[in-house]
């Protein structure tokens, strides 16, 4: 970790102020054009770009293009470029070496041949055992194969010839007995590994204690048009994910969760479930403080942008909502005392009316509080007025849940939850607009 | 740290180092707002001499999502005169919008089109209904649906 951390601030411009000017360009192609940093489980797309898994994953996911040469691309197309991280994983090990070098000739002034040659010599000596290390671990990989292809027992990849037959669909090599339930299944059972190893195998022991740390199993990623609330929140609360927030928080993070999963399937050492979802829960912090960090100058603007934070927003204003909601209580229980009367006497613990800081919306004293106050929250949650109204009578019993019945409940289950007044067509939910590229394409307006 | 924060560290420690001829670094507080200043450096005479203020906004997204870019006003820091650009500021440019922006691209990338727009320009007026536009306008430039017709910028 603490070497990751001193990568970070490297760049490939680095090497521009040492005498090996020419290493920046070497530096510069074993970086992901995406994030900057160097390739980390380098996926290769079928326009032959490179990029990390997770960061291709993250823009195909966006716009379905390539982010290099904007051609059309799917995740399912993707494969892992093994020499590239071999390169990478080369290159982060020497980095160090060569430019602590590249430096000491700079602070040394005119570099005598000798001392140069010298510390190339003890780099020499230095650099030998990684590299060993790596070449003979590749050679042992290599006698794994070996074992595999003589034992000729059926592994994914690499007995192309034997009882294989192409697929007339997508031309990949599967097996004659699993051709049938390959083209049911539309091709898509095989998620691209370079190396299979669900097949239980009980012949070389280094293949069975591979089998131990199995890889875990791609996931798709769901049309969310197709799935209701509920189901969507059964499968995050399966995964083991949180399973709060709206409809548009909940699409958002399983759409995150399944491409930080499935990136994780690329990696040559996959990391714990654990992990990833330390690293979903770092994501959310971090896209959720949008709304906070933007002024709150325009509050119409704020409210219709599309990554309004509920959360802060009812936190931000827990103290006007509070002063609503012992107001509304404050008046039911006046009405239940005069029933008859009718003009009705104000309370005399009824605290000033006050309206809610940037709602825009002055509340109005008349009527119960929640409406109004509902109304100011977002207007996705007027479908739950009718059900919140007689709770309003019983209101006295409810003191402790109040807050999380009107702010909680009523924004978990709306998929419009993008106020009517974008620009965009009233009629298509945002998310809708942004994942179907080729929707907005057809509907844009011609001159 | 989020991977936005992360990519614009990257770019900024190489904005420090050397950018282009024509554009500078003014400010970069945070990860959120930059600004920079750009030059055109040929002899444009509707350009000559003058430098011109960007501001770039970051969302917690950046660079799947591309930034919110403008130009802003200043003492001696006008709005350029372009058939693209609204006299508030706000730039039509494919590359800033959702349908051609492009995660490989960055800041540099962004005042260099920019800068080479401005340079390809002959044309010393504002786009067809200005006034009216930035009159009434109160979306983000990122919510505004242009329709990019001019593709000879």
């Amino acid at each position: 970790m603490s070497k990751r951390e001193a990568l970070e601030v490297s760049d490939s411009t680095d090497w521009l102020e040492t005498p090996l000017r020419s290493v920046a360009a070497v530096d510069s192609a074993l970086r992901c054009q995406v994030c900057k940093d160097f390739y980390t489980t380098p996926m290769i797309t079928s326009c032959s770009h490179t990029f990390c898994s997770l960061c291709i994953r993250r823009c195909l996911n966006n716009d379905g293009k390539c982010p290099a040469c904007r051609t059309v691309d799917q995740e399912l197309r993707l494969r892992f470029n093994g020499a590239v991280e071999e390169l990478v994983e080369a290159f982060k090990t020497a980095r160090p070496e060569i430019f602590a070098l590249a430096k000491k000739s700079v602070n040394s002034g005119v570099t005598s041949p000798k001392r140069s040659r010298e510390d190339l010599q003890l780099d020499d000596d230095e650099k030998p055992p990684p590299r060993k290390r790596t070449r003979s671990s590749r050679i042992t990989r290599a006698t794994q194969e070996v074992y595999v292809v003589d034992s000729d027992l059926d592994d994914g990849d690499f007995v192309p010839e034997e009882g294989c037959v192409q697929c007339p669909i997508c031309n990949k090599q599967v097996k004659q007995e699993t051709i049938n339930t390959h083209i049911d299944r539309g091709c898509a059972d095989e998620p691209p590994t370079r190396r299979n190893e669900k097949s239980t195998f009980p012949i070389s022991p280094s293949k069975s204690l591979q089998n131990l740390t199995k890889r875990p199993e791609r996931l798709a990623q769901l049309h969310y048009s197709m799935v209701k609330d509920n189901a969507l929140r059964k499968k995050l609360a399966d995964l083991g994910l949180p399973a709060g927030g709206t409809r548009q928080g909940m699409e958002r993070r399983y759409t995150e969760w399944v491409t930080l999963w499935n990136a994780n399937c690329d990696a040559t050492h996959p990391k714990g479930k654990t992990e990833l979802k330390r690293e979903l829960d770092t994501w959310e912090r971090t896209q959720g403080s949008r709304a906070q960090a933007t002024s709150s100058l325009n509050p119409g603007a704020q409210i219709r942008d599309r990554d309004f934070d509920k959360a802060a927003w009812s936190t931000q204003h827990d103290g006007s909502f509070k002063e609503l909601i012992a107001n509304a209580r404050s008046k039911v229980r006046a009405k239940a005392a005069t029933p008859d009367s009718p003009s009705r006497p104000t309370p005399p613990l009824e605290p000033p009316v006050t309206p809610i800081r940037g709602a825009g919306n002055p509340l109005k004293s008349q009527g119960p509080a929640n409406v109004s106050m509902m109304e100011a929250g977002g207007e996705e949650q007027d479908e739950h007025h009718p059900d919140q109204q007689p709770d309003a009578v019983n209101v006295v019993g409810m003191t402790p849940f109040s807050k999380s019945r009107f702010f909680d409940e009523p924004g978990l289950s709306n998929p419009t939850s993008q106020a009517p007044t974008s620009q965009y067509s009233n009629s298509i939910p945002i998310f809708e607009k942004e994942k179907d590229i080729d929707i907005t394409t057809i509907t844009n307006p011609q001159p | 740290m989020s991977f936005a924060t992360k990519r614009l560290g990257k770019e900024l420690a190489k904005v420090h180092g050397n950018l282009p001829p024509g554009i500078a670094l003014v400010t970069a507080e945070g990860f959120q707002e930059w600004l920079l200043d750009i030059q055109v450096l040929d002899a444009n005479p509707i350009y000559m001499g003058q430098t011109y203020r960007l501001k770039f906004k970051f969302s917690s997204s950046y660079p799947i999502e591309p930034p919110e870019v403008t130009f802003v006003a200043g003492p001696d820091r006008p709005i350029p005169m372009h058939p693209h650009i609204y006299s508030n500021g706000i730039i039509c440019l494919d590359l800033l919008g959702t349908q051609g922006w492009s995660p490989v691209q960055n800041v540099e990338s962004i005042c260099m089109s920019l800068q080479s727009m401005l340079t390809g320009n002959t044309k010393n007026e504002r786009p067809e209904g200005d006034e009216q536009f930035v009159a009434s306008n109160r979306r983000r430039p990122r919510d505004i649906d242009f329709y990019y017709h001019d593709n000879t910028v």
